[in-house]
């Protein structure tokens, strides 16, 4: 139909072509596998925030409308959102830095969960914030800023871009996950010496084991470039792992404030504490009750790891016109929805083979501190 | 965990059928963009991402590449587009006319094409493209989508129902809008080599 349209010259591809090529797809796949890792266990961090959330009967919370949000199936036709928890449903979960209809605010975590009980699986496809795309309003933009525009342009924009009807949305402040970690009394980390960043804010004076509190915990998990004292007693870069030593971290993190959640500092009188400080941190959408969330999160807490899949869709680089720094998914963008459908395994994440390369990598710095450990208060 | 590179009999099958993805891969980039340079560089990077995870695509490496191809040369029209619309200072760019599409036969056509392409919802725009834009049997494009022939031949169907409503009432009303789009005397209206029928075959009309 196009022929008209072709180069009159025929295409000769080489063997230079070919070394090229072969080349570049090698270096390719190296800076792939180091990306691979990092969404996987960002997603943990909200996970574990969503959960402990969820362990609180009865919250308040806000509702968001998602049965008027108008939704297509990868056919095209209108797809109704699927509400039967007994039945399979993908939870888009959104972990934002601030609240809706502030200027700036943006998605720092995007996921995508299929529950899927009949079967015992949970899969967490975890979808990058620089991820570029065209957003539900018509714009072209990172997928972190449709939010600003509402949770439905959200939910519309990943239905559109990827095929896949959203049936519930839970959105968690980043705020909350600050206020989850003081309302639980802190986060107990045990560290091998002073650790500092300047790009988050974060400073630990001492090594040994502190109780971080919430905005301390926060500067922590963000933190792409740790620094300790050098020989020089001068701050220098802990390692040059970048993400992977913050994956590291944010891991070490989330272990140990599972386990606090588990058993708050205050005992359950400090469950009302919890409640109050993440009420209004936590949006869900209208069809999904507290209760049944509750149950599924305790689900989830029962599957053995090897049931719980996380992955991240294979992305590309760019840079905009504009020369921001952004990523498209790479080649088929339904492998969103494959992935959370479980008909293709690619660029998934095994739990626990996430934390491997990153415990050689910076990770060591940061641990859980051993049962009985005396802790310093912060 | 994946194998860091592919084993010695998946690197003789990439060099296999190298060639034979490296003309697609730019015969489809240049029926979008129409420069043999940047329809060079568009398939070159679209055989890098291949490469980078052949075991993945090997299966259906036609319709991947293709799509691949498709997406970077509409994303590099975007970016061209945007440097165009962008006051350049006096003398310092060669402009339109001497680079990109402009500067070849069926621009205008080419800028419809785009346009009508974007336009359509991504698994019409899918199957469109691999059907027609890399030619591929039906087959090999419900194999490399991961559906069905049938959802290929309704998909393409209503994404060629699409193409002619959003192509058709412009013409007519002059050129697709696009800077230095003057190749209006050899254009063809875009509705003529839309075929009327789903099953019609692609060719010229």
């Amino acid at each position: 139909m196009f022929e008209h349209l072709d180069d009159p010259r025929p295409f000769m591809p080489d063997e230079h072509l070919r070394t090229q090529v072969k080349a570049q797809g090698r270096r390719l796949r190296a800076r792939r596998r180091a990306a691979r890792v990092g969404g996987g266990s960002l997603s943990l961090v909200l996970l574990a925030a969503a959960t402990i959330w969820l362990r609180v009967p009865r919250p308040e919370v806000d509702r968001f409308g998602l049965g008027t949000v108008v939704q297509t199936g990868p056919d095209g036709a209108p797809a109704s959102r699927q509400t039967d928890p007994e039945r399979p449903y993908t939870v888009l979960v959104a972990g934002t830095d601030g609240r809706p209809g502030l200027a700036g605010e943006r998605t720092d975590v995007l996921l995508l969960v299929r529950v899927d009980r009949p079967a015992g699986r949970l899969r967490v496809v975890s979808l990058p914030r620089d991820l570029r795309l065209t957003l539900a309003d018509g714009t072209t933009e990172r997928i972190n800023t449709a939010w600003q525009h509402g949770p439905d342009v959200l939910v519309r924009t990943v239905n559109q871009a990827f095929g896949v009807t959203v049936d519930h949305y839970v959105g968690v402040g980043f705020d909350g996950f600050a206020s989850l970690v003081d309302a639980v009394g802190g986060v107990p980390l045990s560290f091998a010496g002073p650790v500092q960043d300047d790009g988050t804010g974060l400073r630990v004076p001492f090594g040994g084991c502190s109780i971080l509190d919430g905005r301390t915990a926060l500067a922590l998990a963000r933190s792409r470039r740790l620094e300790t004292p050098g020989p020089d007693h001068r701050w220098t870069p802990a390692d040059n792992a970048g993400d992977l030593g913050r994956i590291a971290r944010q891991q070490v993190i989330v272990r140990s404030l599972a386990a606090q959640a588990l058993h708050p500092a205050g005992g359950p009188a400090d469950l009302p504490r919890l409640v109050a400080s993440v009420r209004g941190g936590v949006i869900l959408d209208d069809g999904l009750g507290v209760d049944e969330l509750g149950a599924a999160a305790r689900w989830a807490g029962s599957l053995p790891a090897e049931a719980i899949a996380t992955a991240t869709p294979p992305v590309q680089r760019f840079t905009t016109p504009a020369g921001a720094e952004v990523l498209t998914v790479d080649g088929d963008s339904s492998i969103v929805r494959r992935l959370l459908d479980g008909t293709d395994a690619g660029g998934g994440v095994p739990p626990g083979t996430a934390s491997d390369p990153g415990a050689e990598a910076g990770g060591s710095l940061v641990r859980v501190p051993a049962p009985g450990e005396p802790c310093a208060g912060r | 965990v994946r194998p860091s590179r592919p084993s010695p009999a998946a690197d003789a099958s990439f060099d296999e059928r190298f060639d034979e993805l490296a003309r697609l891969a730019h015969r489809v980039a240049f029926r979008i963009v129409g420069d043999r340079e940047e329809a060079g560089d568009i398939a070159q990077e679209a055989l890098v991402r291949a490469y980078a995870r052949w075991p993945r695509v090997e299966a259906r490496a036609g319709g991947w590449v293709a799509r691949v191809s498709t997406n970077l040369a509409l994303d590099h029209v975007r970016r061209r587009d945007r440097r165009q619309d962008r006051p350049l200072p006096p003398g310092d760019d060669p402009g339109p006319a001497t680079t990109g599409a402009a500067a070849h036969p069926h621009s205008g056509e080419r800028i419809d094409l785009v346009d009508a392409l974007r336009r359509l919802p991504r698994r019409q725009r899918d199957v469109v493209v691999l059907r027609y834009l890399a030619d591929l049997p039906e087959a090999e494009v419900a194999r490399s989508l991961g559906c069905g022939v049938g959802t290929v031949k309704s998909q393409s169907h209503r994404g060629l129902a699409a193409l002619r409503r959003h192509l058709g009432p412009r013409h007519g009303d002059g050129p697709g809008g696009g800077p230095g789009d003057d190749g209006s005397a050899e254009r063809r209206p875009i509705v003529a080599f839309v075929p009327t029928s789903p099953t019609g075959r692609p060719g010229a009309p």
